[in-house]
């Protein structure tokens, strides 16, 4: 890794305000690699880094949707990919903050999470 | 070897309203544009530093200001300015913990005398230094005296609230006389002048190029 735009990125996966943070939790959760995510997000793996850098999505569900859309539409990723993605990958953060035994099973989280996203509010 | 420019003042306020906004790309946007000039400049202030220092202080820098936005007072410095300060000081603060670490194995003198050791404080605060941090300050300051001049009051008043951080559209329109509105067209109107704000910022810092 010796582009420092993508080490930055790795670094910005420690914070939770970069979308790196449960980009990573969602990685690490289904095993997958660059090729995974970006497969996981339809978009190019060349774009990851951007993305791993963006900030996190805002709770409320307005927000949330208008913060998704602008990363997707910025870095040609499809939003209800990302939303599901970013949604799986808070519940397993959560979890781990709940269960930090190592070694702990992610399926717990996985049950959890088993609704669809919210749909994507109308446009205005 | 021409070093990566940094981010003009006003893509750098423009970047740091946006941040303040929480627009999701904004913090892409500074990693991107600030990380290259910041590792550049830190290399022709510390040529002797390690590399990894050079380019960790540099991602620390970038890490706090996105994540504390509210650090940085745009009415003082430019945002580049304000990075480039807090990844000299991250890099001390690196160099200082691997020079404890190595007074335990290597000799005074060689600490002493090393360019990057025990004199980086002290060097920070050199005449030359000093003069161009107040010549920085000064330009970004009329460029931000010219910049509210050039506005109506009403766009001055968003401005403030921006800089401030404030995100409840409910607050612009209060301050920006839109009363009567639909949730919606309010939201919009607000987002008409933010916007018109921004390229007005764009505009002035073309004029100052």
């Amino acid at each position: 890794m010796s582009d420092p735009l993508e080490v930055l990125a790795a670094r910005a996966a420690r914070e939770p305000f970069f979308l790196a943070s449960v980009l990573a939790a969602y990685t690490r959760a289904e095993g997958l690699d660059d090729a995974g995510l970006a497969a996981a997000l339809g978009c190019r793996v060349g774009d990851l880094t951007m993305i791993r850098l963006c900030l996190a999505p805002r709770a409320d569900p307005r927000e949330f949707w208008d913060d998704v859309r602008a990363v997707a539409d910025r870095f040609g990723a499809d939003a209800t990919r990302l939303a599901e993605v970013v949604k799986h990958g808070r519940v397993v953060l959560r979890f781990q903050a709940a269960s930090p035994a190592p070694g702990t099973s992610l399926l717990a989280a996985r049950d959890a999470d088993a609704q669809p996203p919210e749909n994507p509010p109308e446009a205005p | 070897m021409s070093r990566p420019p940094f981010p003009s003042p006003d893509e750098g306020l423009v970047l740091h309203l946006r941040r303040l906004e929480y627009a999701a790309d904004s913090s892409a946007d500074v990693c991107g544009g600030y990380l290259d000039p910041l590792i550049a400049w830190l290399e022709d202030k510390h040529p002797r530093a390690d590399p990894d220092f050079r380019r960790d202080a540099a991602i620390e820098a970038i890490v706090s200001y996105v994540g504390n936005p509210n650090a940085y007072d745009a009415d003082k410095l430019d945002l580049g300015a304000y990075l480039r300060m807090a990844a000299h000081r991250d890099l001390l603060n690196l160099l200082r913990g691997e020079q404890r670490h190595h007074r335990a194995r290597v000799a005074w003198s060689v600490v002493e005398n090393d360019p990057d050791g025990g004199n980086l404080i002290g060097r920070d605060e050199e005449p030359p230094a000093l003069l161009e941090k107040e010549e920085e300050t000064e330009r970004w300051q009329t460029f931000f005296r010219e910049l509210r001049e050039s506005m109506t009051e009403q766009e001055r008043k968003a401005l403030d609230l921006m800089r401030d951080g404030v995100g409840c559209n409910r607050v612009y329109a209060e301050a920006l006389g839109l009363t009567g509105l639909v949730d919606e067209e309010r939201d919009r109107e607000v987002k008409r002048v933010k916007d018109r704000i921004k390229k007005r910022i764009e505009r002035g810092g073309k004029r100052h190029e």
